[in-house]
């Protein structure tokens, strides 16, 4: 009457423990944002890569999205006058418009002045 | 005892006929004749086995050959020959839409992409009935639905490869789905929708169906796990960024986020295991999976990669129900013949190779290097530890898939990912735990909505700690090589090594087991 079979035990295990569990990881992000943006990896920019602005070859700017052939050129132009000190110089570059501009610094190391 | 295996040599054949139909163009009456005679031939000599069996292998090796020959035929009416004329003006078509609708973010504003089947076209002569598919890309936010019948507006021009450098094709992608033309619709350009509900409802309801499922995981989880679940439950790739999806190909993980027979087996495993449950008999269950499975392939959209997943597992599992001995290379084969069949140009398709190759490596590869002798060696010295031969096995299928898919991977993609042998020894185990929350999180939003975020907390958390493990690979040095050139020749040769270390592996095993 109050038996289980080997598979029943398994799915009562299986929904017992992600409730348990979600329960949890619930309790402890929910009290601790800080800690939930330390460890969301997916959400976070720690992983787009990163490319070198000062040294990064056409081909490197040409695979940041919203870089076109023409916008490479035109950093590549730029960098040849004078190397970047700051991402805001990014902005006088033609065809760099604000947007284009959150979304390229994404993709950059940070400029280490010398 | 050797296993028979009628289909490697089935598929051999029509695989030659097919590449050489391709690159070969030999008059179609007379392909139909020589395979006439071939037939004919392969009949008379009956009682001949040997004579027979080469007049066969001829005949499929000619079919392969017409059957190309067949997808390549445009009907008279379609909507491709017309479209040199339309060069300079704008093209007005009418059409159903016969596809889901994709759409994206394009710069400021939204790009829709569908496939329409032409109905008719404007010309200067009036309205003239035409037939074919075509893709339309509309940019702009539009309203439109699957079985719309459109009047449409906009620039149609012949499909074209991107960069010919690549070796990916999008003319030959496109052509797979017997598409030839692309219509642009501008920003500004409207669109009339003159009646709706014209296409099959089963297929409309899959579409809302899988709206709806995208919605459970859009409401549970945040954009980025969103996207990357969609794509491995629901084989809707199209929103995982950019920079993930190359964090995921550089450790030679990508293959993970689209639906392939690794998540068609772990489906399968579920199914079954949760059809245990319920009192049926064994046979039935195997039934009831395989429509489940058909099921999926079509609510997903039915992708090239899915239907050959799922055409391999239907195999494996109808062999159970007949209580036939079941060979699984004699199923991987099988289900490729049936796929060439299918569509002949599938041959060609970057995704079938590498799926093919990935599952001949586990099944061919794999078992020789196992036996080998060091590895045996190895694995006696392990025996007390479960854990560790667990450890070793696994190392082993990844290395032989590896070995198996490199010549393809760097060819297509210039890429080489060592890494991936080691990524895989944890990727694979995630995968495993992510879709079966996965299914269970649709479950739940759908019937008890109310605890769903304790499984979308539990895929958060797993979700995590997959994409941390791959960061941390792609970090290794030597992890990946990019920028790889890999000529068709070095590809060749590379195969012809591959396949005769598996013949010598083979041979020596074989040997080896004679003596013993």
């Amino acid at each position: 009457m109050f038996y289980l079979t080997k598979e029943e035990r398994l799915v009562v295990i299986y929904f017992g423990t992600v409730l348990v569990l979600g329960s949890l990881f619930y309790h402890i992000f929910k009290q601790n944002p800080n800690l939930w943006n330390m460890i969301d990896i997916v959400e976070s920019q720690k992983i787009y890569p990163k490319i070198d602005l000062n040294k990064a070859s056409r081909k490197q700017l040409i695979k940041i999205p919203q870089v076109g052939p023409s916008t490479a050129d035109r950093i590549l132009e730029y960098r040849k006058k004078k190397s970047f000190q700051d991402f805001d110089e990014l902005k006088s570059i033609k065809g760099i418009s604000n947007s284009k501009y959150k979304t390229i610094i994404l993709y950059l190391k940070p400029i280490h002045s010398p | 005892m050797m296993s028979r295996r009628p289909f490697l040599i089935l598929f051999i054949s029509l695989s030659f006929g097919i590449v050489l139909g391709r690159f070969l163009p030999t008059p179609f009456y007379v392909l139909i004749l020589l395979s006439l005679i071939t037939l004919s031939l392969g009949f008379l000599f009956l009682k001949n086995s040997r004579i027979s069996m080469i007049f066969v292998f001829l005949s499929l090796f000619l079919m392969g050959m017409i059957l190309i020959q067949n997808v390549r035929l445009i009907s008279k009416n379609d909507i491709s020959n017309v479209v040199r004329f339309y060069r300079k003006a704008p093209a007005v078509i009418e059409g159903v839409v016969v596809s889901d609708i994709k759409e994206r973010n394009f710069y400021q504003t939204k790009k829709s992409s569908f496939e329409l089947q032409v109905k008719r076209i404007k010309s200067p002569w009036g309205w003239k009935e035409k037939s074919g598919k075509i893709l339309v890309h509309v940019f702009g936010s539009r309203d439109i639905v699957y079985g719309d019948y459109l009047k449409l507006q906009g620039k149609i021009y012949p499909a074209f490869d991107f960069d010919k450098e690549k070796r990916f094709s999008y003319k030959d992608y496109l052509l797979r789905k017997g598409i030839r033309s692309i219509l642009s619709v501008k920003k500004k350009t409207p669109i009339e929708v003159i009646s709706s509900q014209h296409g099959f409802s089963l297929k409309a309801a899959s579409f809302s169906l899988r709206k709806k499922l995208k919605n459970i995981f859009n409401n549970t989880l945040s954009k980025n796990q969103s996207a990357i679940m969609k794509a491995i439950i629901l084989g809707d790739r199209k929103s995982i960024p950019s920079h993930i999806q190359k964090l995921f190909a550089r450790t030679g993980s990508a293959h993970i986020l689209a639906i392939s027979g690794l998540h068609i087996g772990i489906i399968a495993f579920l199914v079954f295991f949760i059809l245990k449950l319920f009192p049926m008999k064994r046979s039935l269950r195997f039934i009831f999976t395989t429509l489940f499975l058909f099921g999926y392939c079509f609510l997903v959209g039915g992708r090239l990669s899915v239907v050959r997943a799922t055409l391999m597992a239907s195999v494996f599992l109808l062999s159970f129900i007949f209580e036939k001995e079941s060979d699984v290379l004699n199923s991987l084969f099988l289900a490729g013949f049936l796929i060439l069949l299918l569509n002949p140009f599938n041959l060609f398709d970057a995704g079938f190779q590498l799926s093919f190759i990935s599952v001949f490596s586990i099944l061919c590869l794999y078992p020789m290097i196992a036996n080998s002798a060091w590895v045996s060696d190895v694995q006696k010295k392990a025996k007390s530890y479960s854990f560790v031969r667990f450890l070793i096995d696994s190392f082993l299928v990844s290395l032989s898939v590896w070995l198996g898919v490199l010549g393809l991977v760097a060819y297509y993609f210039q890429i080489i990912t060592p890494v991936t042998v080691l990524t895989n020894l944890f990727v694979i185990p995630c995968i495993g735990v992510i879709i079966t929350l996965g299914l269970t999180l649709i479950l739940m939003g759908t019937f008890v909505p109310q605890i769903s975020f304790l499984f979308a907390w539990c895929i958060k958390i797993i979700l995590n700690a997959m994409v941390g493990i791959i960061y941390l690979m792609e970090k290794i040095p030597g992890a990946y090589f990019e920028g790889f050139s890999f000529s068709f020749l070095g590809v060749f040769a590379y195969y012809v090594a591959f396949f005769l270390l598996c013949f010598l592996l083979n041979f020596k095993r074989n040997r080896a087991l004679r003596q013993y």
